[in-house]
């Protein structure tokens, strides 16, 4: 999954991008309003972290531009709590709101349970033939048994898995598990499928050749 | 019960009514009286006239012609034949026939108890003759002509009469002192009633008087701090209560503005926290969500002591302000050389204006004022530490102290981008942010958002200005003016 991490407050932004890399996503940045929506319009984010007090452009209009062309989820921070504001953000289309200060976990949940919904998941444990997969601990059994996937793989596999039934093409692929500073080998994909084949067994993820990959219910 | 404005109106308006009612009904009582006994008085003073006049035709004896009978011996005198003329010598009982003296028959009418009577005396005292019943008595030989006395329930009439004789003609006066003490009584009851009116009356004007103050305490009672936004409405009110009230409501809206001021300082404050905060808990959380190298802990610890530091600074400011808005800051006033504290303060920040390569300019002359050393220290350092965070790289600051006209000038101007006009007017507002960028540059530094607002706090102190312009020409310009010594 890809987020994008809007935030003017540079030890903030630090934060919240390395505990989201480090919780398996691929991260994007942007300091001010501007650049925020300019990335947002242009890139198919899976999540957008958007602060409201931006230089060049406040959040509130970021949001409402955004909104104009596309429904990528949202949640907002501030260190405003007041009830106007909380109102505002959600009715404006922002998906959820955290005030700050918050803890990182609960940032995570909210995350989480946000993508979730985006693609239509309702629970949060899928199995499909051998494999289940845990969404909101992000832990995979094959077999029931524990299986170890790099946070590549994982992300991967979760993109696969809550499109699954459709197919997803390689762009999109390169899309949402990439972020614009990772390089893009072009067979980078191929490989993590490869090695996600090897741990839970070859019939989960179906290749159409030149079209991509699908995840059959 | 002296304290009540009520009660003592009351009481004087009681006195006022009292004196009034029991003077005119005094003076109407006396002037009546008087009338009541006119009548009388005039009868018996014509009866007194009546018999000094038989009195004196035997001191002037009769002419010749006109004599009538003369006493002969025996039961007149003891041979006397008569006074002798012209002779004002006393008389005595002998002298007089007897039943000689009377009164006008018209006053003889009447009841017994009120028949008139009369008693002559002779200058000794002696009765010379009366009225079989008189109850005169002798009044002494020195009293005053026609005099009126009351003897018992008789009114008495004095007379000096020819041959040194006092003559007292008396009636009885029972019906005038039923009529006297009849007026007494009603006087009395009508004054009474008069006086009842009068209380009741005064009661409820006294109490309408005060119902406007009664109404501006109920007013007063119903303002809470919670609830601040009543007014007294001085549009029903009399001309004596709209100037109190109208002082009562313009403080009223003081205070509505002053604590609406520190709400919006204390919910700003907070506000400003929060960043510093949200950094250290995410810094910390991060840093302990996994094992990490001992790098990265150093690393996170810096951010965190950074971000405690900076809510240290704020906390520091806003103390400041909250004492300096409580009146706590006690003026130290001394002989301040406004020269010599902008150049310690330049030298202190020369390390932060050679990081980016700004270059400080001081000059003018040594001005002294009185003040605060320490809090005039710290103006100067806001100024200029402001003018570096705000300048751009290799830009320039310009100290200048001058005297004008009695007042020490202090300018600090400073290259860099310019504030827009709109703005200038809310530089010194507490809190107040120009734009994001700035905030930024000013966090970055250790601002805390309230650095002009203590230097207006601080100016306030000393009845000084402070004043700030922005131009092409100038650059960046504040300028502080304070009375010279």
């Amino acid at each position: 999954m890809r987020i994008l991490v809007i935030e003017d407050e540079v030890e903030i932004q630090h934060a919240l991008v390395q505990s989201l890399l480090e919780n398996g996503y691929a991260v994007d940045s942007a300091t001010d309003g501007a650049t925020g929506l300019n990335k947002a319009l242009m890139w198919p984010y899976d999540l957008i972290v958007l602060d409201i007090m931006l230089p060049e452009i406040d959040g509130w209009t970021v949001l409402e531009k955004l909104r104009v062309e596309k429904s990528t989820p949202v949640l907002m921070l501030t260190a405003r709590d007041s009830i106007d504001d909380r109102i505002r953000g959600l009715e404006d289309g922002a998906d959820d709101y955290l005030v700050k200060p918050f803890a990182l976990q609960e940032l995570h949940a909210r995350v989480k349970a946000i993508i979730r919904r985006a693609y239509g998941s309702g629970s949060s444990i899928i199995e499909i033939g051998d494999m289940k997969i845990d969404l909101t601990k992000k832990l995979v059994y094959f077999q029931d048994k524990d299986v170890e996937l790099t946070a590549r793989e994982y992300s991967l596999l979760e993109l696969l898995i809550l499109n699954r039934g459709r197919l997803v093409s390689r762009s999109l692929i390169y899309d949402h598990v990439f972020g614009e500073n990772d390089s893009t080998l072009s067979n980078l994909v191929d490989v993590h499928i490869s090695h996600i084949r090897k741990k839970l067994g070859g019939n989960l993820i179906k290749t159409r050749r030149g079209q991509g990959y699908i995840v059959e219910e | 019960m002296f304290k009540s404005l009520r009660w003592r109106l009351m009481f004087w308006q009681t006195l006022l009514l009292l004196l009034i009612v029991g003077g005119s009904g005094t003076a109407v009582y006396m002037q009546s009286v008087q009338n009541i006994y006119a009548q009388i008085d005039t009868e018996l003073l014509s009866g007194a006239r009546v018999i000094e006049g038989t009195l004196r035709s035997f001191v002037e004896p009769p002419r010749e012609s006109e004599l009538g009978r003369r006493p002969r011996g025996g039961r007149g005198g003891r041979g006397r034949r008569g006074p002798p003329p012209g002779d004002s010598r006393e008389f005595s009982s002998v002298d007089i026939p007897p039943r000689m003296l009377q009164l006008p028959r018209e006053m003889m009418s009447g009841q017994l108890e009120n028949r008139p009577y009369f008693t002559v005396f002779d200058s000794k005292g002696q009765v010379v003759q009366q009225t079989p019943r008189s109850n005169a008595s002798f009044p002494g030989s020195d009293v005053r002509e026609s005099t009126f006395q009351f003897n018992g329930s008789n009114r008495e009439v004095v007379v000096r009469a020819p041959g040194r004789t006092i003559i007292v003609v008396g009636q009885g006066a029972g019906r005038q002192q039923v009529a006297k003490r009849r007026l007494a009584l009603t006087l009395l009851l009508s004054g009474t009633a008069v006086l009842a009116i009068g209380l009741v009356g005064a009661w409820w004007l006294t109490g309408r008087a005060i119902k406007p103050i009664k109404s501006l305490s109920d007013t007063a009672d119903s303002i809470t701090a919670a609830n601040l936004k009543n007014r007294i409405n001085v549009e029903k009110l009399d001309t004596e209560f709209k100037s109190v009230s109208t002082t009562i409501n313009a403080m009223l809206d003081r205070l509505a503005n002053a604590i609406e001021k520190q709400r919006k300082f204390t919910a700003d404050a907070s506000h400003e926290l929060r960043t510093p905060i949200s950094i250290l808990n995410m810094h910390a959380e991060l840093a302990l969500s996994k094992q990490r190298s001992e790098a990265e802990y150093r690393k996170s610890l810096e951010t965190c002591l950074h971000a405690g530091n900076r809510m240290n600074d704020l906390t520091e400011d806003l103390l400041e302000l909250a004492r300096s808005d409580a009146g706590q800051m006690a003026a130290r006033h001394q002989e301040v050389d406004i020269m010599e504290t902008a150049k310690e303060s330049v030298s202190f920040f020369e390390v932060l204006a050679n990081n980016r390569q700004i270059k400080i300019e001081i000059q003018g002359e040594n001005v002294c004022c009185s003040g605060d050393p320490q809090r005039l220290r710290q103006l100067i350092d806001n100024l200029l530490k402001n003018a570096i965070v705000h300048n751009e790289d290799s830009g320039r600051v310009q100290v200048s102290i001058s005297h004008h006209d009695d007042q020490a000038i202090v300018k600090v101007a400073n290259t860099g981008p310019l504030i827009p006009p709109e703005h200038l007017p809310h530089l010194f507002d507490r809190f107040y942010r120009v734009d994001f960028a700035r905030q930024r540059q000013s966090d970055l530094n250790g601002g805390s958002g309230l650095g002009l607002a203590i230097c207006k706090t601080i100016a306030d102190e000393h009845n000084a200005t402070l004043a700030i312009t922005s131009d092409e020409k100038d650059g960046t310009v504040v300028t502080f003016a304070i009375q010279s010594v």
